[in-house]
């Protein structure tokens, strides 16, 4: 069973977790207890199983010994660590107008219960295995409501840090009707000791919204990382996100979308870049549960060295989803004999008058573009790192948000070049 | 600049060039003309470092260096630049990041410092329109959704850019209409100089009443079998290449 394997998180987040959310993780303690260790005989952890985790679990250690410096993008910088949410520089003024974050440990009764009730809504992720570690190691709670028609340009950035060997986190985002807003969430390589994050996030998007959201996964390569993004759009909702995964150990993510109410679009656009021995999984899931919702999934991958990316995306249009549009594409560039990537794209349709479009391709690199640029007397190594951040660069484009997406093509770049070069990862 | 000495040299186990010789001086242009199948492109490859293309024997100096000793991208930072006959396309990736990164390697190689933005900028906007090709080139994928006469215009684009002292031209003309003709043609006359030199390897005499040569050779069967001066060319346009059978 796999729930020893957290013993140690379970405890240390049941004591400094308040009152009201204990029922909650005894819930998802007893779940874990019950759930075998995935293998690869589970479907969904084929090919990125857990049973390395408990080692790892072993090995972790409360020691820090140094944190990479903030990236500021411009926006409400907010770290988090397992003691708690700390504000940017300029503090709590930079906090847009209309946006709450709150900690779960300061919620009074009416907000708990709402939080309560709020919690493991929106989709399901197809395991439950990541809703019940993060439920029960839940460490930091963070809830960021966005009220009725806020109109907020600059982002909220909440950056992660494993400030210890373990992290686990749970965000909801409530965002009001007709509120436009903008969330990073930011998993940074904490430390060199080994840290162990988990990380669920809800996003209930209201009539009318419109969140653009990022997901960033730079951490050490002998990290693990599980967690989910799950939302709920409600009628005409739009919901923006964005994936960006650089490795880890195991760098697992489910996201699940589902279209509540009619009228809403999603784009989730994904890139990820492992190297070393390290392992990318992604498994999504698009509910469309009612008609006239469409949505745009890009996800593009490169791997290197002996890296394993695993991606699988599912559309499930309901039988009442007529005229939904879905289009789901992967594709993925192996820069090494040994690289491996699982793709499966799924799609399962119950309506009969839909578009819907998927597909997956997996390629090397061209020898031919790389000794065109050689005759231009650029070095194999540029070479591929050109080509490499060529393949996935234009999926940059979808952010909205200009600083980052300057920000996050350039450690694309960076991370190509390791890539290509393979020498990282090990 | 160039010699090139008894050259021999197969693609797959099959002999393409059999003992091909020519001597290139600086600021000399040599056209070189030929059959299909007579070598014309594969000499292009192998003085380029084409994967793929083994060497059996002879030599080839470039300056005072041994070139088939040398990586590919070194023999470009030597200044030996080949004009694709079908440049490949690289998606994704900017023709203005292609260029900044050929020429700040080049340069880099040549112990020159590394041109800012804004000046590369400016040349690269220059070299464009020196070609006919709208700035706009600059932003698009390198060669991707380029018209066949946008590719040749392309190349060349890079090789002003560039500045190699070695230019080797492989069919620039092909699929080029008779205006783009004219603009590459005068856009290689731009370029020539005392030390720089050219190989245009063409099927038709048509580019060579717009790039004057100081030679031609004839390549058939691996080898060339006769050189003459400009005259040649016209000769091989009325007559053909069968004559030559009894040559080779």
């Amino acid at each position: 069973m796999i729930g020893p394997v957290f013993e140690p998180a379970i405890a240390a987040a049941r004591a400094g977790a308040p009152r009201w959310l204990r029922p909650k993780m005894d819930v998802a303690a007893l779940t874990l207890d019950a759930t075998p260790i995935p293998t690869r005989k589970s479907e969904h952890w084929k090919y990125a199983p857990l049973t390395g985790l408990a080692l790892s679990a072993n090995e972790a250690s409360d020691e820090v010994s140094g944190t990479e410096k903030l990236v500021s993008l411009g926006g409400c910088d907010i770290t988090v660590t397992r003691d708690g949410l700390q504000f940017g520089a300029s503090g709590l003024d930079r906090l847009p107008s209309g946006v709450e974050v709150r900690s779960f440990s300061e919620l009074d009764e009416l907000e708990a219960s709402r939080v309560l009730e709020l919690m493991g809504s929106a989709a399901k992720d197809r395991s439950g295995l990541i809703a019940a570690v993060s439920d029960a190691t839940l460490g930091v709670g963070v809830w960021v409501d966005i009220a009725d028609d806020a109109d907020v340009d600059a982002p909220l950035h909440l950056v992660w840090q494993a400030s210890s060997a373990w992290l686990s986190a749970r965000v909801l985002v409530t965002a009001g009707c007709n509120s436009r807003a903008n969330i990073i969430e930011h998993f940074a390589n904490g430390a060199p000791a080994v840290s162990q994050q988990h990380s669920v996030t809800e996003l209930f998007l209201a009539s009318g919204a419109a969140l653009d959201y990022c997901r960033i996964n730079r951490h050490g390569n002998a990290d693990t990382f599980l967690g989910g993004v799950f939302a709920k759009l409600h009628r005409n909702a739009t919901l923006n996100a964005f994936a960006y995964a650089a490795g880890a150990k195991l760098c697992r993510n489910e996201w699940g979308i589902l279209f509540d109410e009619e009228g809403a679009h999603a784009e989730l656009n994904g890139i990820y870049l492992p190297a070393g021995r390290e392992v990318v999984d992604f498994h999504t899931t698009l509910e469309h549960a009612v008609a006239h919702c469409t949505s745009e999934e890009t996800f593009r991958g490169i791997i290197g060295d002996r890296a394993n990316a695993v991606f699988n995306g599912r559309i499930h249009i309901h039988p009442h989803a007529q005229k939904t549009i879905a289009r789901l594409s992967n594709k993925n560039l192996l820069t090494s004999d040994q690289a491996q990537v699982n793709t499966k794209p799924e799609l399962e349709i119950y309506a009969n008058d839909v578009q819907c479009a998927h597909g997956a391709t997996v390629a090397q690199i061209n020898d031919e573009a790389i000794h065109y640029c050689r005759t231009r007397g650029i070095t194999q190594a540029v070479a591929s790192q050109l080509i490499g951040i060529g393949f996935v660069v234009s999926l940059f484009d979808r952010i909205t948000y200009e600083p980052l997406r300057t920000w996050l093509s350039e450690q694309a770049r960076r991370r190509c070049l390791t890539l290509v070069t393979g020498d990282a990862g090990e | 600049m160039l010699s090139i000495k008894e050259l021999r040299a197969s693609v797959e186990d099959k002999h393409i060039l059999q003992g091909l010789s020519l001597d290139i001086g600086p600021g000399e242009v040599h056209a070189i003309m030929g059959p299909n199948g007579a070598g014309k492109s594969t000499l292009g490859h192998v003085l380029a470092g084409r994967p793929g293309y083994d060497v059996l024997s002879g030599s080839v100096d470039f300056d005072g260096q041994d070139l088939m000793a040398m990586e590919t991208e070194a023999r470009a930072q030597a200044g030996l630049f080949l004009a694709f006959q079908y440049p490949v396309e690289i998606p994704g990736v900017s023709n203005m990041e292609f260029l900044k990164a050929s020429v700040d390697a080049v340069r880099e190689a040549n112990n020159l410092e590394a041109l800012d933005s804004v000046s590369f900028m400016k040349r690269a906007r220059e070299a464009c329109k020196a070609v006919n090709l709208n700035a706009d080139f600059l932003k698009r994928g390198v060669n991707e959704g380029f018209s066949g006469g946008e590719k040749k215009r392309n190349e060349l684009m890079q090789m002003m850019l560039l500045e190699p002292k070695l230019c080797i031209l492989d069919e620039t003309d092909s699929g080029l209409d008779i205006d783009a003709l004219q603009v590459v043609a005068a856009g290689v006359n731009a370029m020539r100089s005392a030390d720089r030199s050219f190989i245009v390897v063409t099927h038709y005499q048509r580019l060579l009443d717009y790039i004057e040569p100081d030679f031609v050779h004839v390549l058939a069967g691996g080898r060339i079998v006769r050189s003459g001066g400009k005259e040649l060319a016209l000769e091989l346009e009325s007559k053909g290449y069968a004559w030559l059978d009894g040559a080779a």
